[in-house]
């Protein structure tokens, strides 16, 4: 008896299977699906009553969307993973011998090993509905496809292509894959089993390498020019190399695996090349990269999850916002407007400067231009999206809007001076407001209020549509209808929404002041600013703390680091005579002159400069190796990421990854500040911190969260896998 | 979803003006030539629902006047609640009764309301003459259609033969009458004649309507209907201001122009005729009771409107002359009883034709068959603020715009009634009646 499949056979002899994971939302290819699969497989070869089979997915939203994430976690040793990927190789090989045509009948999301199983069908069915989308998204994971996806991709579509698609995970839509040969029909949902049927009673599909009748030649011919013989497709290896190490410098072994496995799996027969897939795959799914990406996708999962969704749903039953105000049409104003804008909540804006709604309204227009030149948007849309951005020059018209957000200079008076009048005019039942700020704490904010459980922060980053991260921050007063709407804002808003309790810099703010300080204090103590920056990229990060206080602005970077240091003056020191860089005229960036020289904007080399005003003196110079830079801006960072646990500013560990990846730059691959701390160990990382300490002071003294972990050797995500050897 | 009504709550189904606003009225080929119909009627109807803050599933029904149709959308009224964003359940067209649409819009909103079928409309319109569809002779639209239907390449070849390069002259649109063959000046011009309308009192005319609008904009008095606009595609300025009205004109140096209709025998100029304008406006109108409802604040009561048409190869444009009396005598009114009256000037020898026939015996009773004449409407009441010729004509939009200057206008001057009439293309015109409540 099949748990979770189902098997009809239709007048004409085909056999239409649906998957339909009993008690499970998502149909994963799941170790239980696939052994029912490979029972499947024999029945229907073994009854010579059927003529085809096709496969169709029982839930709406997705045909199948992946392997089971937790079941790979548990490969945790090279061999047990290529076993494992071997095993649903040869299951999927089952499927593609059939003594029959086979079809999937795709519609909705079919990712990963969904795509590699209808890969191993002759033929695939898709629905032109926009859910319908297929990707091998197993790169986002650290992975390459271990199902046959880097031996039956290429083959089926090309080299090109079907590496652009391992390399990205990108999702295809359905016009898009029958454009590019990856399913052979795009048919209405009404008739997707009508459509599929007919494929099924075809002959079995040939795979030919260059197809004579019915292809279209002058698609094929460049193709076989260059991938078709060898020396075309060493240059074109040469190339996509060059492309992966400029795109991960390095960082990411899956991209180079993928490359192993598609070039050198594309000139073996496809049973040596799933082998060669297999002992691929298995050598990344231990790694600390793939385990660390793994995390965040747990953990990215489990944010969405707030602690607030009770009290949303009952507030609003599950309303989506619909508007929303924004007060002040700069840089951060414009960036939230836009992007709310393109995700379909209308926005009215207020500013009462004519100029800076005219540059805002010109940055929203350009954002939009852009994707229309992309295709993304049609002209329509562009013009429509525009429209649902209303300009106006005094703050009116917010008692429609679901949340106001106030997004003026961080001026604690001028916010508050906001709110205020906001108030005075506003009085519906929902009225929330929102502060984005970095590091105004939001009690002050709403000390001011009538209603202080109406207000929390919404700390977005910037450039809005970039940055991924919201950081939603709550007082004690905030209430958690209001909290949750604004989750759920960010989250329409695509961003990863974590919420955090308001204190100085709340979290990522002061998270990052104490890395950027202890930059400042080495570059104080002699060590040169190229190699502050260099010892920190090669960690990982998108750019050096230096580089980033040129970035975010020096008054900015200098303003955090005063008031984060006024909260916390016994651990966070900033060197006296920095506020000379200050009175030099340099504001970093944006006026061309920082730690570093620009030349029409662009960075150049640091400035020497910067070594007479610091007055350094060049025979005490106290040079740091790579490490002890790195250690130092480490330590401290992962340190006040566990003080904010422990202090409950965060809620969470996985807030904590989730906000220094998505927010600072934290190299993604070593999964957080909290996953490194699990895959170096509590204990050495007390270590280190105590060793720091004697040498630099109080500052490094480990958080008693540390030390408690380290004394009871505990994980702060016991259940994930991690392997501790990775240092 | 949002769920549809099955029955409309109860109103008190008497039609009243909520607020107006609009788009500052430019000249064309000038700061609006970029964007487009659409863009500028959704500020309308954007602004009016953010200063209203009323919640847009509240509006039943949206109308818009427009003359030229637009090139891209030809019902902009349905459209720009589709580009706001808005509920969909809002339904609405565009109209066109030449220079009289948007009135007519207000009127076809005031009669649902009077109905009972629906409660809360938006009622406007907009005019891009910057923006105006080129058509194709007859001939080449006849060739373009038959070489789409030919069915074989011979049958295309054949068609050839009827080829001729001139049929493919584009026809930029003229402004004039289809029947009369003559455009809107030309038939002014003919009423000026007939009227005996001179250049000097034509030109004392305009320039006083430019005064008048000037010293308006001077004071602020058009602040309130006036929305900025950062229009597309560049978005780089906000247009705040009306940029037709000139404060500095005088007779003199309206006096130089050279008659831009009849060349030799003409009065008509550049100067006292209302130019080419790009604009849209737009208005709330409600069910009196509804509107307590939700909290809003009529500015007038809508009581009556009127309509004629008239013989468009006699004088195109008397009908105000004809519509006002017969609108006032129905209600049981004369010009004494009226406060403030806008008539519209497409061109000054225009409404003083209007005027001087209103007042004239012997045009009320070759008319109406009366004796007496209906009456002369005092200066002090007449276009107060200036009008078409100072402020601009954007054809679909001046009727709204006429509204929300006469609402603020009867409000600043605690004043009470107030009649608006527009002629119109076609040999017609209309009228309406409004009541200050604010």
């Amino acid at each position: 008896m099949m748990k979770h499949f189902k098997i009809e056979k239709n007048e004409d002899n085909i056999a239409i299977i649906t998957l339909n994971r009993t008690n499970e939302e998502m149909n994963l290819l799941s170790e239980e699906v696939a052994s029912e699969l490979s029972d499947i497989c024999d029945l229907l070869s073994d009854d010579t009553s059927y003529e085809g089979a096709l496969f169709i997915s029982g839930k709406n939203s997705h045909f199948i969307a992946g392997a089971d994430i937790n079941e790979i976690a548990k490969l945790n040793t090279v061999e047990k993973a290529q076993a494992g990927s071997m095993q649903l190789q040869a299951i999927l090989q089952k499927v593609a011998d059939l003594p029959f045509s086979t079809v999937a009948a795709i519609h909705g999301a079919c990712l990963g090993g969904g795509l590699e199983f209808a890969l191993a069908c002759d033929w695939r069915v898709a629905t032109d509905d926009d859910v319908t989308k297929l990707a091998l998204p197993e790169i986002q994971l650290g992975l390459i496809p271990g199902a046959g996806g880097t031996q039956r991709l290429p083959r089926l579509i090309g080299i090109e292509k079907a590496l652009d698609m391992i390399l990205t995970g990108k999702k295809i839509a359905s016009k898009k894959a029958l454009k590019m040969g990856l399913v052979d029909a795009c048919v209405p949902k009404t008739q997707l089993i009508e459509q599929a049927v007919i494929f099924a009673q075809k002959k079995k599909a040939k795979k030919s390498k260059l197809g004579i009748l019915g292809i279209d030649l002058s698609l094929e011919l460049p193709k076989w020019a260059i991938e078709g013989n060898p020396i075309g497709r060493k240059v074109m290896y040469k190339m996509a190399k060059e492309k992966v190490e400029q795109n991960t410098k390095g960082f990411y072994p899956a991209a180079y695996k993928a490359l192993d496995a598609v070039f050198d799996g594309h000139d073996m027969s496809l049973k040596d090349g799933l082998k060669l897939e297999a002992t691929l795959f298995g050598e990344l799914v231990p790694t600390m990269e793939s385990q660390s990406l793994v995390h965040l996708f747990h953990a990215t999962t489990a944010i969405k999850k707030h602690p607030y969704a009770g009290a949303l749903k009952e507030r609003f039953s599950n309303q989506p916002c619909e508007m929303v105000g924004v007060v002040g049409a700069g840089f951060m104003g414009a960036g939230i407007a836009t992007v709310c804008s393109d995700k379909g909540v209308r926005v009215r804006l207020s500013d009462p400067n004519k100029e800076s709604i005219a540059r805002g309204l010109k940055y929203a227009n350009d954002y939009f231009k852009k994707k229309v030149n992309r295709r993304r948007l049609t002209s329509f849309e562009h013009a429509s999206k525009m429209s649902q951005i209303s300009p106006a020059l005094t703050p009116s018209g917010f008692n429609q809007c679901d949340v106001i957000i106030e997004a003026v200079f961080e001026d604690l008076s001028l916010k508050v001076k906001i709110l205020n009048s906001l108030e005075a005019q506003n009085n519906h039942e929902n009225w929330i407001f929102a502060s984005n700020t970095s590091a105004i704490p939001i009690h002050e904010i709403a000390k001011s209020s009538n209603s202080p459980e109406r207000i929390c922060g919404m700390h977005f980053f910037s450039p809005v549509e970039k940055m991924p991260l919201l950081e939603v921050v709550v007082t004690d007063q905030t209430a958690d209808w209001v909290a949750g709407r604004c989750v759920q804002l960010g989250q329409q808003m695509g961003k990863q929404v974590i919420v955090v309790k308001d204190g100085p810099g709340f979290y990522t703010t002061r998270a990052l002041a104490f890395f950027l300080a202890e930059a400042t204090n080495i570059l104080i103590e002699g060590t040169p600013i190229e190699s502050i920056d260099k010892a920190l990229t090669e960690f990982g990060f998108p750019v050096g703390p230096i580089t980033l206080i040129d970035e975010v602005g020096i008054d900015v970077g200098f303003h955090v680091l005063e008031t984060i240091e006024k909260a916390f003056p016994s651990r966070l020191a900033t060197p006296k005579n920095f506020q000379a860089i200050l009175d030099s005229g340099r504001l970093g960036r944006k006026n061309g002159k920082g730690f570093y020289l620009y030349n029409d904007g662009k960075k150049t080399k640091p400035d020497a400069e910067i070594y007479e005003i610091l007055k350094l003196n060049k025979e005490e110079q106290h040079l740091l190796t790579s490490e002890e830079i790195v250690d130092r801006c480490l330590m401290l960072f992962v340190n006040e990421s566990a003080r904010c646990l422990e202090e409950g500013i965060l809620n969470t560990a996985y807030d904590g990854d989730v906000g220094a990846v998505f927010g600072l730059g934290f190299p993604p691959f070593r999964g957080g500040p909290f996953k490194y701390i699990d895959f170096i160990g509590a204990r050495e990382i007390v270590d280190k911190l105590m060793h720091l300490q004697e040498t630099y002071g109080e500052r490094f003294k480990p958080a008693e969260i540390l030390v408690s972990k380290a004394n009871s050797k505990e994980k702060f995500f016991p259940e994930e896998t991690c392997s501790t050897d990775y240092q | 979803m949002r769920k549809y009504k099955m029955s409309y709550p109860s109103g008190n189904q008497v039609p009243v003006y909520i607020d107006g606003v609009r788009t500052p009225f430019v000249k064309s080929f000038g700061v609006f030539e970029e964007t487009d119909g659409l863009e500028l009627f959704s500020r309308t109807v954007d602004s009016l629902l953010r200063r209203t803050d009323i919640d847009p599933v509240e509006i039943d029904e949206i109308i818009c006047g427009t003359v030229v149709p637009q090139i891209k959308n030809g019902n902009i009224a349905r459209d720009a609640i589709l580009n706001l964003g808005l509920p969909r359940h809002i339904h609405g067209y565009n109209l066109n009764r030449a220079c009289t649409s948007s009135l007519q819009s207000v009127v076809n909103a005031a009669a649902g309301i009077k109905f009972g079928h629906h409660h809360l409309c938006l009622a406007g319109g907009v005019e891009l003459l910057s923006d105006v569809p080129i058509t194709y002779s007859k001939e080449a639209r006849k060739f373009l259609l038959k070489v789409s239907k030919a069915k074989s390449t011979s049958a295309r070849v054949q068609l050839l033969k009827d080829f001729n390069a001139k049929d493919w002259l584009p026809k930029p649109p003229a402004l004039s009458e289809p029947l009369t063959g003559l455009t809107m000046g030309e038939h002014a011009e003919v009423m000026a004649k007939k009227n005996g309308i001179s250049r000097l009192d034509q030109d004392k005319f305009a320039v006083n309507s430019h005064k008048k609008a000037a010293a308006a904009q001077e004071a602020g008095y058009f602040d309130e209907e006036i929305i900025p606009i950062w229009a597309s595609t560049s978005y780089k300025e906000c247009i705040e201001r009306d940029n037709i009205i000139r404060k500095d004109t005088s007779l003199e140096a309206a006096s130089e122009l050279r008659p831009a209709f009849d060349k030799k025998y003409g009065s008509l100029t550049a100067a006292n005729s209302s130019p080419l304008t790009d604009g849209a406006s737009c208005t709330i109108i409600a069910d009196e009771e509804r509107a307590k409802n939700l909290g809003l604040k009529p500015k007038l009561k809508i009581l009556d409107f009127d309509f004629v048409g008239v013989d468009p190869w006699d004088q195109l444009l008397i009908g105000p002359a004809l519509t006002i009396p017969r609108l006032l005598r129905k209600n049981n009114l004369t010009v004494d009883n009226i406060d403030r009256f806008e008539i519209h000037e497409a061109f000054a020898a225009q409404v003083l034709s209007c005027t001087r026939s209103m007042a004239s015996n012997e045009f009320c009773e070759s008319y109406f068959g009366s004796t007496t004449a209906f009456g002369e409407i005092p200066e002090d009441k007449l276009n107060v603020n200036g009008g078409a010729i100072a402020i601009g004509h954007p054809f679909g939009a001046t009727g709204t715009r006429l509204l929300a200057t006469i609402a603020n206008e009867l409000i600043r001057s605690d004043k009470t009634l107030g009649v608006i009439a527009i002629c119109a293309a076609g040999g017609m015109a209309g009228s309406l009646l409004v009541e200050r409540m604010a």
